[in-house]
């Protein structure tokens, strides 16, 4: 039986080094760059007319606008435009991440912890910046919420500081371990179809079983696939409300 | 806004490029002291390869236990790519794709509500020609109506008039032939009178000879006249 962790292990294309630290573009930064060449080449082809009635490719563009768009605006409000490209760009990033990774012998970085907790400590230390350039020390009040009695203050506190620091510990291992899960489990049970029917004939018919679960399963992935950038996404945009307006 | 996010994203840049060569050298250290050197001097030990190539291989082999995406090895790689890729998409999106799809939408939301405001400035004018249209029936049917009252009240005067005209005319033409007649008889009276004083005179000459005074015959004629028939009268 293959390994099922295998499909994660990242060699070196082209070794790089800056310094005494290695950045060789690995077959994760190739997917990345399949990433990025493939959502530029979507959006620029399905707006290339800027048609008023739009087509199927454009009608999917305004789509992702619209959701990214409408997920802001009820999380963060009006004032999260600011945040707009930066949310579009962790969806379209992680969407793509996921996706891809659906496709037979393809990498899928965003199963990678080091990958998803970068995206998540970019969110993190946006909040964290602009919520100083916003608010100045103001912004330590987001750790006392409002109506908390004064006694409580030591108990609150630091549940409320502690909730804050796991925010990028939660947010990259949500989507590392859903990604890194969904795609083990395709590898075993497809692991299992191959190793029933290598037993022989006896093994042919009852090796069918997981390959049929398999089939469900990768429909599932899909679902898990998008869900997950959406999710990314929308936290986000809650952990970025943080930084735009303190209620009290 | 722009310098603040360029200082950001350097800033973010250093900060997570020296995070993974902090844990690999934390790494480094739970495995060994032999590895230590390796990481630390890795370039500067140029001449002895051999050994680096036997500890890393030995890393390797211990690490091959866990899941690869707890093997440091590629920690520095994977962020630097994922910084330029995510840098490069984010500007792409926020200089190209986002303006495009907001210009479009937000042309489309104009159109639509110019679209929307024609139509109403459209209605509005319809409505308009079709109270003028409405107002200009009405007047000309009251107008046609007074003036149909006035050509009947104007007939009907007419009429009136002439019909009395000819009353007063046919009256008048009746008095006068009345008068007329009234007169003719008085002067028929008159002649008869005057006949029967003549036809009185001659007789009385013819029966007895005797010629009358003609004013004698006249009042004995007209005595008769006045309260006995003409029969009387002869007889007598």
């Amino acid at each position: 039986m293959a390994n099922p962790i295998k499909q994660f292990e990242i060699y070196s294309l082209v070794d790089m080094n800056i310094g005494n630290v290695d950045v060789s573009y690995t077959n994760s930064s190739l997917w990345m760059s399949i990433a990025v060449i493939v959502s530029i080449a979507l959006f620029t082809i399905s707006m290339r007319r800027k048609a008023l009635v739009p087509g199927r490719m454009q009608a999917f563009a305004e789509l992702t606008y619209e959701l990214v768009a409408n997920t802001i605006r009820e999380n963060i409000g009006t004032k999260g435009r600011q945040y707009f490209p930066l949310v579009f760009t962790l969806f379209m990033v992680v969407l793509l991440g996921n996706m891809l990774g659906m496709i037979p012998y393809s990498f899928t970085f965003t199963s990678h912890i080091i990958v998803t907790a970068a995206l998540a400590f970019l969110v993190f230390f946006t909040v964290l910046i602009m919520g100083f350039i916003k608010h100045g020390f103001h912004f330590f009040s987001l750790f006392l919420p409002p109506g908390v009695p004064w006694w409580l203050t030591p108990l609150i506190l630091p549940i409320e500081i502690m909730s804050f620091l796991s925010r990028p510990i939660t947010l990259s291992v949500r989507l590392f371990a859903n990604m890194i899960a969904g795609h083990i489990m395709l590898k075993v049970f497809a692991g299992f179809s191959t190793g029933m029917m290598a037993i022989g004939t006896i093994g042919l018919l009852p090796g069918l079983l997981p390959m049929v679960f398999n089939s469900i399963m990768i429909g599932f992935e899909f679902l898990i696939a998008f869900l997950q950038a959406y999710v990314f996404a929308v936290l986000s945009c809650i952990y970025l409300k943080d930084s735009v307006e303190i209620d009290h | 806004m722009k310098k603040l996010a360029t200082i950001f994203v350097s800033a973010y840049v250093i900060a997570v490029s020296a995070a993974p060569s902090l844990s690999w050298a934390a790494d480094d250290a739970i495995h060994g002291d032999e590895t230590t050197d390796h990481i630390v001097d890795e370039h500067a030990l140029t001449g002895d390869h051999t050994l680096d190539n036997a500890a890393q291989a030995v890393e390797h082999a211990e690490s091959k236990g866990g899941l690869p995406q707890f093997d440091p090895e590629w920690f520095a790689s994977q962020v630097f790519w994922l910084v330029i890729f995510f840098g490069f998409l984010y500007f792409f999106f926020a200089k190209k794709t986002l303006p495009d799809i907001s210009g479009v939408i937000e042309n489309r939301k104009n159109h639509i509500a110019s679209d929307l405001e024609t139509a109403e400035k459209l209605t509005a004018q319809a409505d308009n020609v079709h109270d003028s249209y409405q107002a200009g029936l009405n007047k000309a049917q009251s107008d046609a109506a007074a003036a149909i009252q006035d050509v009947e009240n104007k007939a009907k005067a007419k009429a009136e008039k002439t019909l009395n005209d000819l009353r007063l005319k046919s009256e008048k033409e009746l008095q006068e032939t009345e008068e007329r007649i009234e007169a003719s008889k008085i002067a028929a009276m008159g002649d008869m009178n005057q006949i029967c004083v003549d036809a009185a005179a001659q007789a009385v000459q013819k029966i007895i000879g005797l010629k009358l005074e003609k004013d004698k015959i006249q009042t004995v004629v007209e005595n008769i006249n006045g309260d006995t028939p003409p029969s009387k009268t002869k007889a007598a």
